[in-house]
């Protein structure tokens, strides 16, 4: 084989590498003295690398910093100003992906009823609202928060990227519907729509069954790939800051980039809608 | 899986992250905090391998958007001048010394390399480095190795041994 480059002998050293791969530069590292050197090379910065960094560290104020946590969460109960429309679509994340869960908890199997099961609670602080009061599918004992009703008519789900990407695909959208897509900072990427959403997940895809009505859809400015269908159809493509429109546009601005529903394919992912 | 036991084992490698990424204790400790509150606000939900890297990718966002600030304390610290000789014991002023070099030599990567070398002294796998950097997962082990050796010799050449030295001598 050719001689590895300085990438994949780290890869090699930090066991990076899948197997077979592993043992091809293994092989060549044993017959070969200047890789053999360049291993040396980056063993030594490995080394030097780490011991040096700690020499910046210092100690962690863990129990002072979720103290601070918990009062500043105590403190922001209510909706903030200041920050447009971003928070309480955030907020509205987190709060109303737990109606999206009702709804799809008829669903057997959907991974998105698993995920709230798991993490209901889960990371929830003390006071943290769990659960609109009414919705379908709280869990005993959770919590009803009157104060903060953010988007009491939405529904929403989230998820974080696979292997740095996404597919996010809306369903059963009519025709000529506002499709808004914001570009975030943050790593999650989401569907937000109406009640009686339905919503599917797998690794890096999410889909949703939307009834008429507004459709708003989250997505990490930055990620590697990222795929948003909308009846069928792929209407926007993103490949980290290159970003490939093939949907209608009927408004775009920096943060987010309006595009109007196509009338659908049935194309590369039409799903059966989930029954419930 | 209970918040405080999340929040214990999560804060102190995301506060050890943004404090090499600032090199400040209160910023570090303001961005790992602004991070879980995040987490909380928007109710995101997960188990804790992807969380980590959610808290991770945010608190590199934030860092990120203070690059200005880092523009200006870079600018002090080089033109900061070597430790008074007068004050504190001598191996504090080493040590202090040392860090400062470490610092520079840190500052001169690029803020992605820096994202990077320090995301993977946290541990993370190469494909969770390029999720919270957002690079293609193929281009991890290259980018690293890049940083790692303009990193070491950006150190200098007694780093080892005196690194080495003046931690043990902390420890004690």
């Amino acid at each position: 084989m050719r001689h590895p480059d300085d990438g994949l002998i780290l890869a090699f050293l930090e066991e990076e590498l899948a197997t077979g791969e592993e043992a091809e530069i293994r092989a060549h590292l044993a017959a070969c003295a200047a890789c053999g050197a360049e291993v040396d090379g980056l063993k030594r910065a490995l080394e030097r690398s780490a011991r040096a960094l700690t020499l910046l560290d210092a100690e962690p104020p863990t129990r002072e910093a979720r103290a601070r946590l918990e009062a500043r969460r105590a403190g922001n109960r209510k909706p903030r100003g200041g920050r447009g429309w971003w928070l309480p679509l955030s907020r509205a994340a987190g709060i109303v992906l737990l109606l999206a869960g009702g709804a799809s908890a008829a669903v057997p199997g959907s991974p998105v009823r698993e995920w709230i099961a798991r993490g209901w609670g889960a990371v929830r602080a003390p006071g943290t609202p769990a659960v609109l009061e009414g919705t379908p599918g709280a869990p005993e004992g959770a919590v009803a928060a009157p104060e903060v009703q953010p988007f009491p008519f939405e529904t929403g789900a989230t998820l974080l990227p696979e292997a740095g990407g996404v597919e996010l695909w809306i369903h059963e959208v009519p025709p000529g519907t506002e499709v808004t897509v914001l570009l975030s900072e943050e790593g999650q990427a989401g569907i937000f729509a109406g009640t009686g959403t339905r919503y599917r997940t797998e690794a890096g895809k999410l889909e949703a069954w939307a009834p008429p009505g507004a459709v708003r859809v989250e997505l990490p400015r930055d990620l590697p790939r990222a795929v948003v269908g909308v009846n069928g159809v792929v209407v926007l493509r993103q490949a980290g800051a290159q970003r490939e429109i093939m949907g209608v546009v009927v408004r775009q601005g920096a943060g987010e980039i309006v595009l109007r529903a196509p009338s659908g394919t049935g194309g590369s992912s039409n799903a059966p809608r989930p029954q419930g | 899986m209970d918040f405080d036991a999340l929040f214990d084992r999560l804060y102190p490698p995301l506060f050890r992250y943004c404090h090499r990424m600032t090199g400040d204790r209160d910023q570090a400790d303001d961005l790992a905090q602004e991070a879980f509150f995040r987490l909380l606000d928007r109710g995101v939900q997960g188990e804790e391998p992807g969380l980590k890297v959610w808290l991770f990718r945010v608190a590199t966002n934030l860092v990120r958007d203070r690059a200005r600030t880092r523009e200006t304390r870079r600018r002090l610290l080089s033109a900061l001048p070597p430790p008074d000789p007068v004050p504190g014991p001598d191996r504090e002023m080493e040590r202090q010394e040392r860090a400062r070099q470490v610092r520079l030599a840190l500052e001169e990567l690029s803020p992605r390399d820096q994202e990077m070398l320090l995301l993977r002294q946290e541990g993370f796998s190469y494909k969770e480095i390029a999720d919270a950097v957002g690079v293609a997962p193929g281009s991890v082990g290259t980018m690293l190795a890049r940083a790692l050796r303009r990193f070491s010799e950006g150190l200098g050449e007694g780093e080892t041994a005196q690194s080495e030295e003046l931690r043990n001598e902390t420890s004690r």
